[in-house]
C-alpha cells in the first residue's frame, strides 16, 4: 500500500487557476496598460507562487514523502451521490424555464431527498411543496423577483388576479 | 466626522424603530444558528433576495441581529449533542457538553447566552466609543496605502484562514484575478470574459459567493454528516437551573469582559474570525486561572470564556469592514455585498459620506443585543428540545434555495449557473486544503484593487515604485513581509524542535 500522502489534488486548484491567468493575459495582450496592469501584476504574482508550490510538491515527491495520487477524501458512494445531486441541480435549472420556478423547485427538491435516502412520504411531500409555495409567495410575489413563470405561477395569477397571468 | 449627542439619540431611534427587522432576524439566526454547518453566511446567502429587495437600514438591521443571534446559538448544540452549530463554537463543546453530561445543560446554556450577550454588548459600546479615531482613518489613507492595505489585508487571510499561508495565498491571488474579469474602467474593453454578456460587469459577487460557500457547504456536508448524530434531548427544565446560570454568570463577570475585548481585538485581524476568537480566549482562560485543571471537566470559566470572545468577534470583524473596506471574515464579506448592492462603497469615505451607515451598524448591533436578553433566558430552557434537521433534507434545501437565490440578484439563469461551476470549485479548494474565504475576498477586493492601482499608477506616471513612496504605505509593506515571515520561521523552529 502507497504510504506517501497524496498531493494531486493540491494541484487542481492551481492549475485553474494558472489556467485563467493565461487566459486572461491572452486577452490583454493588445489593450492599452491601464486596461491590464492590474491583471498582469496579480497574474505575475499568482504565477510566482503557483511556481513555489510546484517546488515544494516536487520536492516531498522526490522524498517520497508525497506522491502525485489525486483524491477528494470521499468514498466512490459518496462521490456518486454527489454527481447525481449535481445533475439534478443541473436538471433544475435546464427545467426553470419550461416548468417555472416553483414546479422545478419542487421535482428539485423530492428528488433530491429521495436520492438521499428519504423515505417518510409526509415530510416529503410537505418540504417538497411548501417550500417552493413559500419561494412563489416571497420573492415572485411578494418582492416581484423576475423568475422564469410556468403553469403554477400562471395559474395562480389567474386565480388569484395577480399580474403574470397571461 | 464625529457626531454629537443629538446625532447618537436620533441613530439610537432609528435603530430601535427598526424592531420589526431585528426581532425576525434574532429568532432566525437564533434558529439557524442550532443547525451544524448552517452559518450566518449562509442564512444571509439564502436569505439574500429578502435583504436585497430592503431598504438599505432594514437590510442592515436584519443581517445584523440575525448574525449576532446566529453567533450566540452556534454554542446550543455544542453544550447539549457535542457538535458545534458554528466553527466559532468548537471551544464551548470542550466544557459545555462536559456540564451537560453532569446534568448541567441548562446552566451552561445560561452561561453561554449570558456571556454572549454582555460579550457582544461590551464590545459594540466599545467600538462606538472608538469610531470617532477610526473614522479619521479616511483622511489618511490614499489610494497607495490603500492598495498595500488590501494585499495586506489578503495575506493575513491567507495567514489566519488557511492551514497551509501558500495555498491561502494562492486561493487569494486566484480570486484577485476573477476579480479582474469584465470590461476596464478607461477603455471599456472585455477581458477574460469567455464570450458570455453577462461578465461585462464583472464577476457577479452573489452567485460566486453562494457557490464558494453554500453550495460547496452542501457538498462537504453530504460526506461528513450523512451517518447522522443522535438528536438533541431535553435533559433539564427547572428555572431554577437558569437562576443558578445567571448567579454563575455574575461570579465571573471579569472572564466576560476581558475574553469579550480578546474577542474584539482578534475580529479587526480580517480573516480571524470567531474560531480563532474562541479557541484564543479558552486557552488564555485556562492560562491565568488559578484551577488550570479543572478546564475540560465541565468547569463554568470554559464556556463563559469561548462564548463571550466568540461574540466579542461580532463587532470587531466589521470594524475594518467599515473603516477600511477589508471585510474583517466571510459575513462581513456578505454585508459588504449587500451595501454595494444598495450603492453604498465601504471604505475610508463611508464616515463622511453615510455616517448613518458607519456608525449605525454599530448601534443596530448595540439594540440587537439589547433586545436579544428577553428572548434568550427562556430559550435556555426549552433549547435542549430542539432536534438536529437530518442532512437528506437540509443538503436539498440549502441547494435548492441558494441556486434559487443567485438568480434573484441580477435575474440571469447564467448566474445559477456560476453558482454551481463556483460550487464545484468550493468543493475542491476545501477537500484540497484551499479555504474559500480567501478566493471569495480576492474575487470581493478584485475591482477595488484595479480602482486604487490604477489611480495609484497615474500618480505615479506609470511608476511602481510609487507604491513604495509613501511612510505609511512603507510601514505596511514591512508588516506585509513580516506577516509572511515569521509564521514561516515559527514552522521551521517548531519543525527543527521536532527533529531534534
Amino acid at each position: 500500500m502507497d504510504r506517501r500522502a497524496p498531493e494531486g489534488q493540491a494541484l487542481i486548484i492551481p492549475a485553474l487557476a494558472v489556467g485563467f491567468t493565461l487566459y486572461y493575459f491572452w486577452t490583454v495582450q493588445e489593450l492599452a496598460w491601464e486596461a491590464k496592469a492590474n491583471g498582469i501584476v496579480i497574474g505575475a504574482i499568482l504565477l510566482v507562487l503557483v511556481t513555489i508550490l510546484l517546488a515544494r510538491i516536487a520536492w516531498r515527491v522526490a522524498k517520497g514523502q508525497a506522491s502525485l495520487r489525486v483524491t477528494l477524501g470521499g468514498d466512490p458512494a459518496t462521490d456518486r451521490l454527489r454527481i447525481w445531486l449535481l445533475a439534478i441541480v443541473g436538471a433544475f435549472i435546464l427545467a426553470l424555464p419550461l416548468l417555472g420556478t416553483t414546479i422545478a423547485l419542487a421535482l428539485m427538491l423530492f428528488a433530491g431527498m429521495w436520492l438521499l435516502g428519504a423515505r417518510h412520504w409526509p415530510t416529503l411531500l410537505g418540504v417538497s411543496l411548501v417550500t417552493p409555495v413559500l419561494v412563489w409567495a416571497t420573492l415572485i410575489v411578494g418582492i416581484g423577483t423576475r423568475f422564469p413563470l410556468g403553469p403554477f405561477e400562471h395559474a395562480m395569477a389567474a386565480l388569484l388576479g395577480l399580474p403574470g397571468a397571461d | 466626522m464625529e457626531l454629537d449627542f443629538a446625532a447618537w439619540a436620533d441613530l439610537f431611534a432609528r435603530s430601535f424603530s427598526l424592531w420589526w427587522a431585528i426581532l425576525p432576524g434574532i429568532a432566525l439566526g437564533l434558529a439557524v444558528g442550532v443547525l451544524p454547518g448552517f452559518s450566518p453566511q449562509n442564512t444571509l446567502i439564502i436569505l439574500l433576495p429578502v435583504t436585497l429587495a430592503m431598504d438599505t437600514e432594514a437590510a442592515l438591521a436584519f443581517m445584523i441581529s440575525l448574525y449576532c443571534a446566529n453567533h450566540l446559538s452556534g454554542g446550543i448544540p455544542a453544550i447539549l449533542v457535542n457538535i458545534p452549530g458554528s466553527g466559532g463554537a468548537a471551544a464551548t463543546c470542550i466544557d459545555g457538553y462536559q456540564m451537560t453530561k453532569k446534568g448541567q445543560a441548562q446552566q451552561a446554556l445560561v452561561l453561554s447566552f449570558v456571556a454572549s450577550v454582555a460579550g457582544g454588548l461590551i464590545t459594540s459600546v466599545a467600538v462606538l466609543a472608538l469610531l470617532p479615531f477610526l473614522s479619521q482613518l479616511g483622511l489618511v489613507l490614499r489610494s497607495v496605502e490603500m492598495v498595500v492595505i488590501i494585499l495586506f489585508g489578503l495575506t493575513l487571510i491567507a495567514v489566519l484562514a488557511a492551514k497551509d499561508m501558500l495555498k491561502g495565498l494562492i486561493g487569494g491571488m486566484f480570486g484577485l484575478m476573477l476579480g479582474a474579469v469584465g470590461t476596464d474602467a478607461v477603455y471599456s474593453t472585455p477581458r477574460a470574459t469567455f464570450g458570455f454578456l453577462e461578465l461585462y460587469d464583472g464577476m457577479p459577487l452573489v452567485p460566486v459567493l453562494i457557490g464558494l460557500f453554500a453550495v460547496s457547504e452542501a457538498l462537504v456536508m453530504l460526506e461528513e454528516r450523512f451517518s447522522g448524530k443522535p438528536a438533541a434531548q431535553s435533559r433539564a427544565a427547572q428555572w431554577a437551573d437558569t437562576l443558578d446560570g445567571l448567579r454563575m454568570c455574575v461570579v465571573h463577570w471579569w472572564q466576560i469582559t476581558w475574553t469579550a475585548f480578546l474577542g474584539l481585538l482578534v475580529g479587526v485581524i480580517p480573516g480571524a474570525g470567531a474560531y480563532i476568537a474562541s479557541f484564543v480566549a479558552y486557552q488564555q482562560s485556562r492560562l491565568f486561572s488559578k484551577t488550570p485543571e479543572l478546564y475540560g471537566t465541565g468547569h463554568p470559566p470554559g464556556v463563559i470564556a469561548p462564548e463571550s470572545a466568540n461574540n466579542g468577534v461580532t463587532s470587531g470583524t466589521l470594524v475594518p469592514t467599515m473603516a477600511i473596506g477589508i471585510p474583517g471574515g466571510s459575513t462581513a464579506a456578505v454585508m459588504m455585498i449587500v451595501l454595494q448592492y444598495q450603492g453604498i462603497t465601504v471604505g475610508p469615505r463611508l464616515f463622511q459620506d453615510s455616517p448613518n451607515i458607519a456608525y449605525g451598524v454599530f448601534v443596530m448591533m448595540t439594540v440587537a443585543y439589547l433586545l436579544m436578553i428577553p428572548m434568550i433566558l427562556p430559550l435556555a430552557r426549552y433549547a435542549s428540545r430542539v432536534v438536529t434537521v437530518p442532512v437528506h433534507i437540509i443538503v436539498p434545501l440549502i441547494l435548492g434555495l441558494t441556486v434559487v437565490g443567485a438568480f434573484a440578484d441580477r435575474e440571469y439563469v447564467f448566474d445559477m449557473v456560476l453558482a454551481l461551476v463556483f460550487g464545484i470549485i468550493g468543493y475542491v479548494a476545501v477537500k484540497s486544503g484551499y479555504h474559500v474565504t480567501s478566493i471569495l475576498i480576492g474575487v470581493l477586493l478584485g475591482p477595488i484593487f484595479e480602482r486604487y492601482l490604477l489611480r495609484a499608477l497615474r500618480i505615479g506616471q506609470g511608476d511602481v515604485m510609487v507604491l513604495f513612496s509613501s511612510p505609511i504605505a512603507n510601514v505596511l509593506w514591512a508588516m506585509l513581509v513580516v506577516s509572511i515571515a515569521l509564521p514561516l520561521w515559527r514552522e521551521r523552529r517548531l519543525a527543527r524542535r521536532a527533529a531534534a
